[in-house]
């Protein structure tokens, strides 16, 4: 698993150091669990560890969300052969009881209803949504990222967004109907 | 692809505040030295690939020594003893400012230069409480502490040595924001040195138990654990995360000022670190009073 040399392990050290944070977001973004996301960031920099020498200077970031995305699916796929998907899943977007101040509690809850909105995509429309709309990825580096045609990340692109919009003022509509989420 | 429009301008102001709202979202403090720790890569790696910065060679002088015990005692403690580089570790760690950060989630509310005053304006500073002892942020490397948050050696000493338990502090305990009096001794009184695997490992539980009651919603425990931890280590490994749960449970407490005077601390000595970074986004704006993008 680790790298021979101690050039290596520093190479390492700062791919972990520079895009820890990132890959961790992403992978939440992208649906794996707050309570497995540790570990499945972990499994990706363990798997960029094996393939180091083939990351080329410069395309880190990118290799790294390659690995990520496939992390992700095989996370869900897991998931949903447990069964525990909807246990899980209720954990993980219950709204915090922390009485915090209101800016705590807005921001966090916010990140609860997107990750709703994130999960009614299908699953290759919300990775190219994360990865364009919120990591920041070009269409051209999500084409070598996800392997895929240039003209299907950019339908799947346009698709993304038209359910990311359909399924927020969805749930927008349920939070303001008599009754819904505050 | 120019027949992309931006996707931000289209969305309403609730589309917009769910997509602001990943920017405050973030690992725990560990998570990414525990990576590190599975990796097997050591602390000699974390200080090469951090470059020459003085603190981390400091981080090495002052731990390194406890390398070897660590590891004979199993990843549970080496984890416990890698997390405490990580306040001068992270400090180096590009900012979030200055690593990507996609085009429509740039908050323009947040300062990016310095570590000075991002924070809404202060309102009157409180006066201490007794239960609540002062930030000094003393775990941190020198290199990066402002004078104003040493706190004298002998009176951390003294509180090092007032103290003992080897279990976190009980919800009765922390919530009175009393020291608990099952705390053991402490591992080192004294001159300090590098931290015993167990003060280490204890250290890790305080501060484990005092999240943990901040995500149960019970801020009061947070703050004594919080309280605790500083009494029995004021010069502890952890004394940065410490910091950042305590300025969480006083925001859950609606204790703004106390809030904003510890957040003041951790910008002042950390500026443009990680911890910096989180610290502001604590006391980010409701999103309704955020200006649109």
């Amino acid at each position: 698993m680790r790298p021979a040399s101690k050039t290596a392990d520093q190479r390492l050290g700062q791919l972990v150091r520079a895009h820890f944070d990132e890959v961790w977001r992403a992978l939440r973004r992208l649906g794996v669990t707050e309570a497995a996301s540790d570990d499945a960031s972990q499994e990706v920099f363990i798997v960029a560890a094996r393939k180091l020498e083939l990351i080329e200077p410069g395309g880190e970031r990118q290799y790294l969300y390659g690995i990520a995305v496939r992390v992700a699916a095989n996370a869900r796929r897991a998931r949903a052969a447990r069964r525990e998907d909807t246990d899980e899943s209720a954990l993980d977007r219950e709204p915090s009881s922390l009485p915090s101040s209101e800016a705590l509690l807005e921001e966090k809850q916010a990140r609860l209803v997107l990750d709703q909105v994130l999960d009614a995509l299908p699953q290759d429309l919300r990775t190219v949504f994360v990865l364009f709309e919120i990591e920041g990825f070009s269409l051209r580096e999500l084409e070598q990222l996800l392997h895929i045609p240039l003209g299907t990340v950019s339908s799947r692109l346009r698709r993304a967004r038209e359910a990311f919009h359909h399924a927020a003022q969805r749930i927008k509509r349920s939070r303001l109907a008599p009754g819904g989420a505050p | 692809m120019s027949e992309l429009e931006p996707f931000f301008d289209s969305c309403d102001d609730f589309e917009r505040g769910l997509l602001r709202s990943v920017r405050t979202d973030a690992p725990a403090a560990n998570a990414a030295v525990k990576t590190m720790a599975a990796l097997g890569l050591d602390q000699a790696a974390l200080a090469a690939s951090a470059g020459t910065h003085i603190a981390a060679g400091t981080l090495v002088a002052r731990y390194g020594s406890v390398l070897t015990v660590l590891k004979g005692l199993g990843v549970g403690l080496l984890l416990g003893f890698v997390t405490i580089g990580a306040a001068g570790w992270f400090s180096q760690r590009p900012s979030a400012e200055s690593r990507h950060v996609p085009h429509a989630l740039v908050d323009q509310t947040f300062e990016t230069a310095s570590g000075s005053a991002p924070l809404r304006p202060a309102e009157p500073p409180r006066a201490e409480s007794a239960a609540a002892p002062p930030i000094a942020l003393r775990g941190l490397p020198k290199s990066l502490l402002g004078a104003q948050l040493a706190a004298p050696r002998a009176a951390a000493r003294a509180a090092d040595a007032s103290n003992s338990s080897a279990e976190p502090p009980s919800a009765a305990q922390a919530g009175s924001g009393a020291l608990p009096a099952s705390l053991p001794e402490p591992s080192g009184s004294g001159v300090p040195g590098p931290p015993s695997a167990v003060s280490i490992a204890e250290q890790v539980k305080v501060i484990d138990h005092a999240r943990n009651s901040l995500k149960r919603g019970r801020a009061s425990d947070a703050l004594g654990s919080v309280n605790a931890y500083v009494q029995r280590w004021p010069n502890g490994a952890l004394t940065i995360e410490a910091t950042i749960v305590r300025i969480e449970a006083e925001l859950a407490l609606y204790d703004r000022p106390a809030a904003e005077r510890d957040a003041r601390a951790v910008i002042a000595a950390l500026p443009g670190s990680r911890y910096a970074t989180r610290v502001r986004a604590l006391f980010a704006p409701p999103l309704a009073e955020r200006d649109p993008m």
